[in-house]
């Protein structure tokens, strides 16, 4: 029995241990700020390789090779993944994949997507109506047949646990190339745009991607360096409860860097978790005495709604104190939200918006990109 | 319209095997790409001469998923009838002794992110993965049972222990799904609804011989169940051993259900409903005839559901296990209301 | 194929069986039960609810382990058979009901066959006509294509015996097969393993409540109660005295003479009976049912005579029993003529029922 138990620890202990392994993941050369793509590039073909590419993966890699069209692949590339570049359709399992290949003006390659009632992007959505790209399903409802018809030259996807192991075999079985992105997973926002040179390696956009994501970067530091010295930092508080529980970003998470670096001040006990945290209702009416500012209320669009959705949260010191703003301006009629797919690629515009809620005044007068305030 | 026993049962045997044959024809030949059937037929007996396109579709994807439908229910619904004759019981199916629990616990343990369990260095080779652990897990549950079994001589002991382990496993799964995010959430939910078109053609080299294993299993103990139908006593009297027969009987099952499972999340109802579909058609107690029955009507069955699932013409699909809840229930219903002698087996 | 190393071929050596204490369950256990049977006997297993005759039926059949002691068929210790060669020795009867849909008669009396077919179950010839015998021997001819389901009870039965004949076995253990059956149908079925006994040599080993039948059936007595075990013929269990201990009951006798139980009512009285002729059984049961001391006493002469004295009750048999209180004489021949005459302290009077007599009889004050 005693001797189970200290196994048990030991096991356990490796656990937590692993999980801080993984957070102090250096940033490959070559990247400023994604942790989870390699880029590399050598005679005759390219190596792209993806780091843990879902959640709680350890050591897992998965490794592609990118051969121009008109040249022959190299013998030791045997039975390895190897994709022509540049590639021809694309079928984006994420609206976020969309959004980049947008951003790269690489539109016309989309012949599928996947959930497109979440879909932002004008020129998608006008290609889904004039039926030169078609929605593929998703989980169990893939449309494997429709995808092989369009004999895609790849297909992004993203895995959120090992499950996506299982649709990787199927598709290499059916001869459909897939590639895994796992751009979700930065917790740093620069991180998570710079995937966009990732992608480009694929459609030959490289030079683009990289004064793309140069500007983004650029943007992005200076409102950093604006909202910076700003002593005085409001209080902010997160999201909307479910039931019982309230689900509120990780310490170390995209959306506290993102709060972090526009000069706000994320209520929470302190925490190095890089993905959400759950605090009861209890600890959340005294967070959200400290708060001025609450942001990412659900689907609310007015006071009244966030009443509606829990009656407690009217009782709620932020509900009358705080200022209130919602990442709802850009939805679609689906339940897709912009915020998640062209903000992925533009982090600088959401801290904008968030520089402009924080620190009225500041920035010049302008609409903004992704949030409404809520009254 | 009465006709006399043997000549009806001829009938229905060889009614229903053209009705397999037919719906798995049908199954190759529809799917949300229109495909007209005579580039089907090239792909499947020449080739070469087909275009690539249907080739992939058809060889990679429907051929597989049709196999797949085929033998799947086959092994559920013996499993079914095996559990069914062994506790006695009309509401027992394949997952009466918690093998779908155990591989579901399985793969919530690994899927939602267990961390002791990542720390056991999982790394991911292909799709077996996911497969092997669920069914580990369905392999753990059934010797779990089998130990139980070996020590409780009564039937309905194992019974009520396979049942509280479902629940408490499915208690567990539930603090998993509580604590995990959204997107695992959803991911762990698909895999619940079962899905028979992700299989690989090389899973399938693994499936079917286990399946088989297990039928050939179940025909072996034919016989054998014939006497439980009498009860524990009487099996006993005939002289069946009957600690032995129960333990591969519960192998054969495990066997059938625990792979069905893993490479196809669990499938609902079939196993349950199937069986009493045979014994009121063909109507016999005789294992000796309902379980070819039980074959041939379970492969009919889960064929008719992956073809209804397709939603033929319209580009979605119906998740495979809504369908057989749909088709199985209305079927137990309709049996239970008009056969009231329905009252055991 | 019988051995013939000791003349028993069933034998319990100081057998303990049942089970133990579990929980809230309090177990039950008996010990030290030694019982024989031999070829061609038909054994009756009496005793109350709860002694353990279910039990010892399933642990001399090999259902439930014994937990001490030894059990031996056909000079074999029990353990030593083979669960195959035992099904090929015994067949057993239970009480179980049962409800099987789907299934025929001729279906249910197969399975009889059972240990003597292959892993198909393929009934060859000469298992069809096991079976065709046993529904024969059972009366089920015209059973045989009826569902099980629609039985009546006896015929369920029947049918279930008709599997064990099928099973053609030297020993046929059967709990409790009389239990539910109409009272024609309890005959019929010990009529039958009568004749499986006698006439074809099986050792039957049944229980059972019916007692009227099985005292005149049964060519032995197992008894199982509180005062301990005791085996022999029917008659041994009435003479010795061991039916009493069947009831605990103090208000209960065994009538020897009748052969059956009786409920002992307050004395009402002592009746000095007379007559001749069957009436005069009945009679004294009768009376006895009323509470009378009934001492049979060969015919009174009736003293003719002008002016007939007020006739008198007979004096008391020297030494055999008190001054009876009344005295009746049975006359006559049934079904028609019988005629009872009763002498009491008030007088003499004429019936020409028992019902009348009785009727009579209850409103006289009982005897101080």
């Amino acid at each position: 029995m005693a001797r189970t138990l200290t196994l048990l620890c030991l096991w356990l202990f490796t656990a937590v241990s692993c999980r801080e392994e993984l957070r102090n993941a250096a940033v490959p050369s070559g990247n400023r700020y994604a942790r989870g793509f390699t880029i590399e590039e050598h005679d005759g073909y390219t190596r792209l390789t993806v780091t843990n590419p879902w959640a709680n993966a350890r050591n897992v890699t998965m490794e592609y090779f990118l051969v121009p069209a008109e040249d022959s692949i190299p013998g030791h590339l045997a039975g390895k993944t190897v994709l022509r570049t540049p590639v021809g359709r694309i079928i984006c399992m994420s609206t976020s994949h969309i959004a980049f290949l947008e951003a790269l003006g690489e539109t016309d390659r989309i012949t599928g997507v996947s959930g497109s009632q979440y879909i932002s992007s004008p020129k998608v959505l006008q290609r889904l109506k004039e039926g030169t790209t078609t929605d593929v399903g998703y989980g169990q409802n893939l449309n494997y047949e429709e995808m092989i018809r369009q004999r895609p030259g790849m297909v992004m996807v993203y895995g959120v646990d090992s499950e996506i192991a299982g649709f990787l075999g199927k598709f290499r079985d059916l001869g459909i190339p897939a590639v895994l992105n796992a751009e979700y997973l930065e917790d740093s926002p620069l991180g998570k745009a710079e995937w966009i040179r990732f992608i480009a390696a694929f459609t030959g956009s490289g030079a683009l991607a990289d004064s793309l994501f140069r500007s983004t970067e650029a943007h992005y530091l200076r409102l950093a360096a604006q909202a910076g010295p700003i002593r005085q930092k409001p209080g902010v508080l997160v999201g909307l409860p479910y039931r019982d529980t309230w689900w509120i970003p990780g310490g170390a998470s995209y959306m506290a860097r993102l709060i972090g670096d526009a000069g706000g001040h994320h209520v929470a006990r302190r925490n190095s978790s890089r993905e959400s945290v759950t605090i009861s209702m209890e600890e959340a009416v005294g967070l959200s005495a400290r708060a001025s500012v609450w942001i990412h209320t659900g689907n609310a669009t007015s006071r009244a709604e966030i009443a509606a959705a829990d009656s407690r949260l009217s009782r709620l010191p932020a509900f009358e104190k705080a200022r209130i703003f919602n990442n709802n301006k850009r939805t679609t009629p689906g339940g897709g939200n912009d915020f998640w797919e062209s903000g992925t690629v533009r982090p600088d515009l959401i801290l904008e918006d968030l520089v402009r809620i924080f620190h009225p005044g500041i920035l010049p007068e302008a609409e903004f990109h992704y949030y409404r305030e809520i009254r | 319209m009465h006709i006399p026993g043997e000549k009806r049962e001829g009938l229905l045997f060889g009614l229903f095997s053209v009705t397999l044959a037919l719906l798995f024809i049908a199954d190759i030949l529809s799917g949300s790409v229109l495909i007209p059937a005579g580039e089907v037929v090239k792909a499947l007996l020449s080739p070469p001469e087909a275009a690539e396109t249907v080739r992939t579709i058809v060889l990679g994807f429907r051929l597989p998923k049709a196999i797949t439908a085929l033998v799947a229910g086959c092994a559920l619904s013996v499993a079914g009838l095996q559990m069914q004759t062994i506790f006695r019981n009309p509401l027992a199916g394949p997952y009466v002794l918690g093998i779908s629990t155990g591989a579901s616990l399985a793969v919530a343990l690994f899927a939602l992110g267990f961390a002791p369990v990542m720390a056991l260095g999982f790394t991911t080779t292909g799709s077996w993965t996911l497969a092997v652990v669920a069914w580990a897990g369905a392999f753990a549950v059934m010797l779990l049972v089998l130990f139980v079994s070996s020590r409780v001589n009564d039937n309905m002991t194992v019974l009520i222990l396979g049942m509280l382990f479902s629940s408490a496993a499915g208690a567990v799964v539930s603090i998993l799904q509580y604590f995990s995010s959204e997107s695992m959430l959803k991911a762990f939910i698909v895999w619940t609804m079962g899905s028979l078109g992700s299989i690989t053609t090389d899973q399938l080299t693994v499936v079917v011989p286990a399946i088989l294993a297990g039928l050939l299993l179940a025909l072996a103990k034919m016989k054998d169940l014939n006497a439980f139908l009498l009860g524990e006593t009487y099996a006993r009297s005939l002289g069946v051993s009957v600690f032995r027969s129960r333990l591969w009987i519960f192998f054969s099952a495990s066997l059938l259900a625990g792979t069905v499972t893993a490479f196809c999340g669990p499938i609902g109802f079939i196993g349950i409903a199937v069986p009493h579909l045979a014994r009121v058609l063909f109507r016999t107690a005789d294992h000796r005839r309902l379980l070819p029955a039980v074959l041939l009507l379970g492969g009919n069955a889960m064929l008719l559901s992956d073809l209804i699932a397709q939603l033929p013409g319209l580009q979605a699909t119906l998740p495979i296990n809504s369908v057989t809840a749909l088709l199985g229930i209305p079927v137990v219903v309709w049996m239970i209301v008009r056969n009231r002698k329905f009252a055991t087996l | 194929m019988i051995a013939q190393a000791t003349p028993y071929t069933l034998e319990a050596d100081h057998l303990s069986m049942g089970y133990p204490a579990a929980g809230q369950d309090p177990g039950f256990v008996r010990t030290g039960i030694s019982f024989s049977a031999g070829r061609g006997e038909m054994v009756a297993l009496i005793g109350p609810n709860g002694s353990g005759k279910s039990t010892l039926l399933k642990t001399l059949a090999g259902f439930m382990p014994p937990l001490g002691g030894n059990i031996r068929w056909l000079g074999k210790a029990l353990a030593s058979h083979h669960p195959r060669e035992l099904a090929r020795l015994i067949s057993f009867v239970s009480t179980e009901n049962l409800r099987i849909p789907n299934m025929r008669v001729a279906d249910l009396v197969a399975y009889g066959r059972f240990p003597y077919t292959g892993w198909l179950g393929r009934l060859r010839d000469t298992d069809l006509d096991m079976v065709r015998q046993a529904l024969t021997k059972t009366g089920l001819e015209l059973f045989a294509h009826r569902e099980v389901i629609t039985l009546s009870d006896g015929e369920r039965q029947r049918a279930l015996i008709a599997r064990a004949l099928a099973q053609n076995t030297p020993f046929i253990l059967l709990d409790e097969p009389t239990a539910f059956l109409d009272v024609s149908a309890k005959y019929e079925i010990f009529q039958l393993l009568r004749q499986l006994a006698s006439g074809e040599g099986k050792t039957i080993l049944l229980s059972t409540h019916d007692l009227g039948i099985a005292l005149r059936e049964a060519d032995k007595f197992w008894m199982l109660t509180a005062a301990g075990c005791f085996q022999g013929a029917p008659e041994d269990a009435v003479l010795q005295g061991w039916l009493n201990h069947l009831f605990d009951n103090p208000h209960m006798g065994f009538d020897k003479k009748g052969g059956d139980f009786f409920f002992k009512t307050e004395q009402a009285g002592s009746a000095h009976l007379s007559g001749n002729g069957e009436g005069l059984e009945w009679t004294r049961r009768a009376l006895t049912r009323l509470g009378y001391a009934v001492v049979t006493a060969p015919p009174q002469e009736e003293e003719p005579g002008p002016g007939s004295s007020t006739p008198t009750l007979p004096p008391a048999l020297a030494g055999k029993s008190p001054q009876p209180t009344i005295s009746v004489i049975v006359a006559g021949l049934p079904p028609d003529t019988l005629e009872w005459n009763l002498i009491t302290a008030h007088g003499k009077e004429k019936f020409h029922s028992l019902h009348a007599l009785l009727s009579h009889l209850r409103e006289i004050p009982p005897h101080p």
